[in-house]
């Protein structure tokens, strides 16, 4: 039989038919014109005797063309489909979030400016007194005035009438010394029918007009920051002291403020659903004022759920023991710089049930500085309860004597689409060389846009030895010994320890007795 | 030597095993072309004819004269043919369209007749 009946008899089992078929078509076809264009030199190639009707009005023809759109749609939402698969060539802000997240990374949203700024005067509608029995009642008292003897006493007899009966100068609530500078806060005993949670105010920075609030503070890990919101908590004044007089930017009283503006959203779940999402549909959300409560069915604060970076990995099990409460939440950013709160499956965390409340601040998605002195003379009026029982304003005006922290826009897709990878290599630490050049630029491009750590060695190894390898990959490990030798000890050690049993505490004895026997060196285990 | 033209129709009855020829295969393609409402080609948004959109209106001689240059172009694309007489006429229920063509490699002279109901 020859090869040429037998490729007819088995045309779909022989490997040169299926050549033949695979070698007429044109890879390089894959829109709309050029698949047309194969499929006419297709035609025209092997059919010339059958089909020679190449116009636009024939009916063969516009089933070619009917084939070739397909073709042309298949190929392009597969190539889109394929490219949108890749971090490098997705183009959907979706896509780049997604995957994203898939390595575990989060997109920086805008972060907030935020500083502190000094109060230059107080003003009190309550009627107290100075020490010589003028009353300072609607009285304007500054900050270091020169042509007031008293304004510090003033000052002080001021402020002192609206802090709460547990906080008053010289007594504050917490204090923190911290490069030099002593801070101690002071709650204001404010009046729970007409508080606030901030108190805000806007200011012209750079050509716009900006909402800021000023924030309870409390000190955390040595930090002064901003408290969580709760309804229950006092608003707070900073005093700073650096020893430098009283007209020092350091020294004073102060309120930290913040830009944006803060508000909650309540939600109510009666179903306890595993990995609950919850979108909070509000454009530039701070990157780092996001709170999350569980609350009673008022609306009244029970707890804080903790949120954690994130809540994919092995960091979902990490955080559960890290936390030991099972109420996490990670949040998530969306494309507008909104956020998605994730809550947990129920197994390394509680999944939601009940009611909570939302804390968010949303501020401005721009690059932006506030310097010293760019917000002067702004004025907040603090509602509170004097000793009296009575209820009274406090007015203080302040100035940004130092500058804020910078506000920072929100990093952009192509950032994250650089950057996510590498953060994914670095495991959210900084161990090797190549972390330390990595991980800080996950604070976003517009923080952070270039940077470089190397390895050094230190002055002073000697010549002689092997210098440490500078580009981070381990050095050969040479172990040498002399004179090493190993023997046993035969000798029966004995200690004597004593307990008096009708006086004597056992937790003590354990503690330092029994203790101090287990520490002796023949009880050491080298091995 | 006179060109043989063969092509491709599902539905034309002269079509064995759907290969027509010749000047049946030409008066089928030129039927395609006015049969074809312009715009409903895929990617060839100005391929077909208007006379669909204009069956409705009242045959004015202005409507007329749009009918006659759409047919007159539809005509001219296809190089095989050239039109000889064109007549535009209407009744209660349908537009007429009447037109001689010549097929141009054997001089043959076709008639054709397009009734577009207006129903």
């Amino acid at each position: 039989m020859s090869q040429e009946r037998v490729d007819n008899l088995f045309a779909s089992e022989s490997w040169s038919a299926v050549y033949t078929a695979y070698s007429n078509i044109s890879l390089k076809a894959y829109d709309f014109d050029t698949i047309r264009e194969a499929l006419l030199a297709y035609v025209q190639q092997t059919y010339p005797d059958k089909f020679n009707d190449f116009i636009a009005s024939s009916e063969f023809i516009a089933i070619l063309d009917l084939v070739a759109y397909l073709g042309h749609s298949l190929s392009f939402r597969l190539d889109m489909n394929t490219r949108e698969n890749f971090l490098d060539t997705a183009e959907r802000r979706e896509s780049i979030l997604r995957m994203a997240k898939n390595l575990g990374y989060i997109k920086t949203r805008p972060i907030n400016a935020r500083g502190y700024m000094k109060i230059t005067s107080v003003t009190t509608n309550q009627d107290v007194t100075d020490n010589e029995g003028n009353s300072l009642a609607n009285t304007t008292v500054n900050w270091n005035d020169a042509n007031n003897a008293d304004w510090y006493e003033n000052f002080i007899t001021i402020l002192d009438s609206s802090f709460s009966n547990n906080s008053k100068v010289q007594d504050p609530t917490a204090t923190l010394n911290f490069l030099g500078i002593e801070n101690n806060i002071y709650e204001i005993n404010e009046n729970p029918l007409t508080k606030r949670f901030n108190y805000p105010f806007t200011a012209e920075i750079a050509g716009s007009s900006r909402k800021f609030e000023t924030t309870k503070v409390e000190i955390s890990d040595d930090i002064i920051g901003e408290a969580e919101p709760n309804v229950s908590k006092k608003f707070t004044i900073i005093n700073r002291n650096d020893n430098l007089g009283p007209a020092s930017d350091r020294t004073g009283f102060f309120v930290y403020a913040k830009a944006g503006e803060m508000n909650f959203s309540d939600y109510t779940y009666d179903l306890k659903l595993s990995n609950r999402t919850q979108n909070i549909d509000v454009i530039d959300i701070s990157n780092t004022d996001v709170w999350i409560q569980r609350t009673d069915s008022n609306r009244n604060y029970i707890s804080s759920v903790t949120t954690v970076d994130n809540d994919s990995r092995e960091t979902a099990i990490y955080n559960s023991l890290r936390t030991g409460s099972g109420d996490l939440a990670s949040v998530t950013t969306n494309i507008d710089n909104s956020i998605a709160i994730n809550f947990p499956d129920g197994i390394f965390g509680n999944a939601a049930y009940g009611n909570y409340r939302i804390w968010y601040r949303q501020t401005s998605n721009e690059n932006f500085t506030v310097n010293a002195n760019d917000i002067a003379e702004v004025s907040i009026t603090v509602p509170y309860i004097g000793g009296d029982n009575r209820p009274y304003d406090l007015t203080l005006t302040m100035t940004t004597t130092s500058d804020f922290s910078e506000n920072y826009a929100a990093e952009t897709f192509e950032s994250v689409r650089r950057i996510a990878p590498r953060a994914y290599y670095s495991q959210d630490r900084m161990v090797n060389a190549q972390d330390y050049n990595i991980y800080p630029l996950t604070l976003g491009s517009n923080v952070i846009s270039k940077m470089k750590a190397v390895n050094t060695t230190f002055a002073g190894k000697s010549r002689f030895f092997e210098m440490d390898d500078v580009t981070g990959n381990h050095s050969n490990l040479s172990a040498t010994g002399t004179d090493g030798s190993v023997f046993l000890e035969d000798d029966i050690i004995t200690m004597n320890i004593s307990f008096n049993r009708q006086n004597g505490q056992i937790d003590n004895f354990i503690r330092n007795k029994i203790t101090e026997v287990l520490k002796h060196p023949s009880l050491m285990n080298l091995y | 030597m006179a060109v043989n033209f063969a092509g491709f129709s599902t539905k034309n009855k002269k079509a064995i095993n759907h290969n027509l020829y010749g000047k049946d295969l030409i008066i089928e393609d030129l039927m395609n072309h006015l049969m074809t409402r312009k715009g409903e080609r895929i990617m060839m948004p100005t391929y077909g004819s208007i006379i669909h959109d204009l069956i409705f209106e009242p045959l004015t001689s202005e409507i007329k004269d749009i009918i006659d240059i759409d047919i007159n172009s539809i005509i001219d694309e296809d190089p095989r043919v050239t039109i000889n007489t064109l007549d535009i006429s209407d009744d209660d229920h349908s537009l007429n369209i009447k037109l001689s063509v010549s097929i141009i490699p054997t001089g043959e002279q076709v008639e054709l007749t397009v009734n577009l109901e207006r129903e």
